[in-house]
């Protein structure tokens, strides 16, 4: 808090120097600006323009999509179809700048959709409004008809990191379990989804209990838990041919909690022997396997840094769950959570920069972030029982399974901006768990 | 206090390989906790059969109960496993699974472990009374098979539990 | 490029899909919606085109290309005739100039004081009902303290309410808020502390000449000054401070010099439109941006450039720049309030944007 203190003083001292600073000297007016707003930034998606004969609905949903996308982000705010002033009735018309400036939408989304033959072709354009500009270039993506979602996603995609400079994470996927039935006979498969929880797709039958999928980095496979031998065991799953096998083990031991690393030969998972669990690495195409910890605690809930060098993990080794690093190969493990509370399933972020974990304190269950060396920690939500964070490909959002509380709790899937803000639910058909977000497609 | 936690692994370590074939408890396992009634009348399988796992989950008793976060046996939960004992003794035809559990408060693979060392330190005592490890498997359902479902310790405290699962084994 | 390689590859592709994936869900009931999805720049859609008109040729790179593999192929890659198919690569001839037409076309008298606040006002209104968060939460921090799981969203989705307080604001704490990201995880602590917030009101520049002007605007500015006790504290000494540097620094070096109110007003109006994305790389990075003024108060749009930056990638420094830029230009409705006769002073500007207090910490 000092610190703290000390910060703003800097910054109100350098808000007044500044300006002091211009006062003096020749040249021009020098001002710094040190505060601005956090406001979501306008922006305005006209429906895209049908160039074909019955394109029109299809044009109208997509630029839906692409608006739900944009403003699901909490980082943009739509004006409504019904505050335009000019209409986009040809993709090629030049934009009426005027009118979209005086409904303050900052940026303006048009596009065209034309379909032909099982063919649909979506262009779209992004304008800066206040400059008058254009925001990169035009673009377009083709597809068959069913595709007509992704294409949606992926103009969104552009639109955000055009006006971000970073890049989306709309047209992804998340796998999860999703979960039926009362808590003390709850049923629960494998399914994808699309990020914003449409096109939901089940991956395993529900007869054997599964928990906990993982996304390898290039969305293709799938690690996950299953009892379908009686007890938890590692299973990899090829998403293309919904064919899994169960990971090599000994007989009778459990196994759970795998990780791919980021290159997709090597997993992490934990193993219980006895009383104890450790954290072990095994090379998915040979079988091969080494442990990486052999404290007489337990150690679980394994993640790779991006760069494959580091794993973080929980261990109760001090006597309550914390947070540890460890070089990837196993060894001396520093550990890095140090506030109150219980830490646990830890997760590297896809930016490399922060760690998103559960923690657990005086009976809430927390989503937080922090960096990866313990420090800057926040805490982004609340609640009786959140838990198991992700990440989203571009490091941005944090989705996690919150469980309400009583006979009658059930779990679902949200969302949070690393900011803290833009809380919301993900729509699911069921209930729903343990999410992991697949790469940007 | 260190030594013993490492007999403890030793002996956790030996049970579990001792287990050399495991695919017999998932391919023979039957619930024949579930018996009760089915032979009809008093007689075999019923609970009022010394020698049925129905009186063995009933009477005898199956589960054992932890503390928050522990997987220390009570002396409760002691006498009720010296009674395990006993009967697993008597009926030596039998095999067990135990199967260990968690509260809800906890995250997902934290629980799992848990349960995991509930369901071994109820197999460790069984081991150290004499019933051989060959005899005993164990399995973690972590918090997913909670028998109370209310969100309270009243709930929580009969799902922190250890529950042994009699099941028919092939006499070895 | 190669419509030869397309089609073959389309056609390859699609047998893989149809390998991969036909028949596979036969037990579950949706069909996978898979990435039929590539994508072509429009210039090269239209180089494809040209050769062969007729659409099955076309169509088919399209619907077997795996979505992911020609990703962005921006149109300049296409050398052909890209552009001329373009349908409007320069829209812009109705819109020329983007300064002029901010606002209703009221010439802007330059008499600079008495009108302050009506420009102001005037450009308000639109940006105003945007979706702060801050105005809620202070008004509200009971619930937020019982309710903490829900608070966060209803004060997210709650924007239709703030409209209302949109003339408050100016006056009020409510917007302040605004900076200061109150997470879920968070709130039940700083509801209270946020009521607190009247206190920064020490910290306001001296009640010089315009005491409207500042007033008004310097609420917005001190958002995240709100975050604590400390930072009152921090901010009231801070105030003093800026009061007692500001008095002996008035002292021109040459010509008349803008004074202080005249500088913040120029700032707090530029800053009441600076959109800083906390979670971003962006808010990692400092940029400069230098521009010069006509006499009406107007910033010459064309002369916009970024004159230094630091902390971030090429593409944070871009989004960094153009959210200065957009700042600059959104703000200045009838042009930025500024003593005519000083134009020397400020027919040339220099600001730099530093979000550093703003991060999220």
């Amino acid at each position: 808090m000092k610190q703290f203190v000390a910060t703003c003083l800097t910054t109100l001292l350098l808000a007044v120097m500044g300006p002091l600073m211009a006062l003096a000297q020749n040249g021009p007016l020098r001002i710094e600006i040190t505060e601005g707003v956090v406001e979501p930034l306008p922006y305005a998606v006209p429906d895209f323009v049908a160039e074909s004969a019955g394109a029109q609905e299809l044009a109208q949903q997509i630029a839906r999509v692409v608006a739900d996308d944009l403003t699901g982000t909490g980082l943009f705010r739509e004006v409504p179809r019904e505050a335009h002033i000019s209409r986009i009735t040809s993709f090629g018309s030049p934009v009426q700048f005027a009118d979209w400036k005086a409904i303050n939408a900052q940026a303006l989304v048009s596009g065209a959709v034309s379909s032909e033959g099982g063919r649909v072709v979506v262009k779209f354009r992004v304008w800066d409004v206040f400059a008058g500009t254009e925001l990169g270039e035009g673009m377009q993506f083709a597809g068959s008809p069913d595709g007509w979602r992704r294409m949606a996603h992926k103009v969104a995609d552009q639109v955000y990191s055009r006006i971000t400079g970073e890049s989306g994470y709309f047209d992804s996927r998340v796998v999860f379990v999703s979960e039926s039935g009362p808590k003390d006979q709850r049923a629960k498969r494998l399914a994808v989804m699309d990020y914003d929880g449409a096109n939901v797709q089940y991956l395993t039958s529900g007869d054997a209990l599964v928990l906990a999928p993982r996304f390898s980095n290039d969305g293709e496979r799938v690690l996950y838990t299953s009892y379908e031998t009686g007890l938890p065991r590692v299973h990899v799953l090829e998403v293309g041919t919904v064919q899994s096998r169960i990971l090599p083990g000994q007989d009778g031991v459990m196994s759970f909690a795998p990780r791919f690393a980021p290159d997709g030969q090597t997993v992490v998972y934990s193993i219980t022997q006895g009383a104890n669990t450790d954290i072990w690495a095994m090379d998915i195409a040979s079988g091969g396997t080494r442990q990486l910890t052999s404290a007489p605690s337990i150690e679980t809930a394994p993640s790779y840094s991006p760069d494959g060098s580091q794993i973080v993990f929980e261990s109760d080794r001090s006597g309550t769950q914390q947070l540890y690093v460890m070089p990837a190969s196993g060894g001396e493990a520093r550990r890095i959570s140090s506030g109150q509370g219980r830490y646990s399933t830890p997760v590297w972020s896809p930016r490399g920069d922060m760690i998103a974990f559960t923690k657990q304190n005086a009976g809430r269950f927390h989503i937080g972030v922090m960096r990866t060396d313990g420090s800057e920690e926040r805490l982004l939500t609340a609640s009786f029982l959140d838990e198991g964070p992700t990440w989203s490909p571009n490091g941005r959002v944090i989705m996690f399974a919150r469980e309400t509380q009583g006979a009658q709790g059930a779990s679902s899937l949200y969302s949070v901006d690393i900011s803290g803000r833009n809380l919301k639910r993900v729509r699911t058909p069921d209930g729903a768990s343990d999410p992991s977000w697949g790469p940007l497609q | 206090m260190r030594l013993s936690s490492k007999l403890t692994m030793l002996m956790a370590g030996l049970a579990v390989s001792a287990c050399t074939n495991g695919n017999r408890f998932d391919n023979d396992a039957v619930d024949l906790n579930q018996a009760t009634g089915q032979a009809g009348g008093v007689v075999p399988g019923s609970a009022s059969d010394p020698a049925s796992p129905a009186y063995f989950q009933q009477t005898v008793g199956d589960r054992v109960l932890f503390a928050v976060d522990q997987s220390a046996l009570g002396p409760e939960a002691r006498a009720t496993l010296d009674g395990q004992v006993q009967w697993l003794r008597t009926n030596s035809d039998y095999n067990a699974v135990i199967e260990g559990h968690a509260d809800e408060q906890g995250t997902r693979a934290y629980n799992l472990a848990l349960g995991g060392r509930r369901a071994n330190s109820v197999m460790e005592y069984l081991v150290s009374q004499g019933i051989p490890a060959s005899r005993l498997r164990f399995v973690s359902y972590g918090k997913e098979r909670p028998i109370e479902i209310c969100s309270d310790e009243s709930c929580y405290a009969k799902n922190r539990r250890a529950v042994t699962i009699i099941s028919a084994g092939p006499t070895s | 490029m190669h419509t030869g390689h397309y089609i073959s590859g389309g056609a390859h592709g699609v047998l893989i899909l149809w390998a991969l994936f036909g028949g596979i869900f036969g037990s579950d009931p949706p069909d996978v919606e898979v990435a039929e999805v590539s994508v072509v720049s429009e210039a090269e859609f239209t180089a494809m085109m040209a050769p062969q008109p007729d659409t099955s040729a076309a169509e088919e790179p399209a619907a077997l290309t795996p979505p992911e593999t020609p990703a962005q192929e921006e149109a300049p890659t296409a050398p052909p005739e890209p552009d001329v198919a373009e349908p409007d690569p320069a829209p812009q001839p109705a819109v020329p100039e983007p300064a002029p037409e901010t606002t209703e076309d009221l010439a802007p008298p330059p008499a600079p004081a008495p009108e302050v606040e009506a420009p102001d006002v005037a450009q308000r209104p639109v940006p105003r009902p945007a979706p702060r968060v801050a105005p809620e939460a202070v008004p509200d921090p009971a619930p937020e303290a019982d309710v903490a799981p829900e608070v966060q969203e209803t004060v997210e989705e709650s924007d239709t309410a703030e409209t209302s307080d949109a003339e408050e604001q100016q006056a009020t704490a409510p917007e302040a808020a605004t900076t200061e990201i109150i997470t879920e995880a968070e709130e039940p602590a700083r509801a209270p502390t946020a009521s607190v917030r009247p206190q920064t009101r020490p910290n306001r520049p001296a009640p010089a000449t315009e005491p409207r002007e500042t007033e008004q605007t310097e609420t917005a500015p001190e958002p995240a000054a709100q975050e604590d006790v400390e930072e009152d504290t921090a901010s009231a000494i801070a105030g003093a401070l800026e009061e007692a540097l500001a008095e002996p620094a008035e002292s021109p070096t040459e010509g008349p010099p803008l004074t202080r109110s005249e500088t913040d007003g120029f700032r707090i109006a530029v800053q009441d439109c600076w959109v800083v994305d906390v979670g971003s790389q962006a808010a990692n990075v400092t940029v400069t941006v230098a521009f010069d003024m006509d006499r009406s108060g107007q910033v010459v749009a064309s002369t916009l450039r970024m004159s230094s930056a630091s902390g971030g990638d090429a593409s944070a420094t871009e989004t960094a720049f153009q959210a200065a830029r957009r700042a600059i230009l959104r703000c200045q409705g009838d042009g930025y309030t500024l003593p005519p006769e000083k134009f020397d002073q400020w027919k040339s500007v220099e600001m730099t944007f530093n979000p550093e207090s703003m991060r999220i910490r």
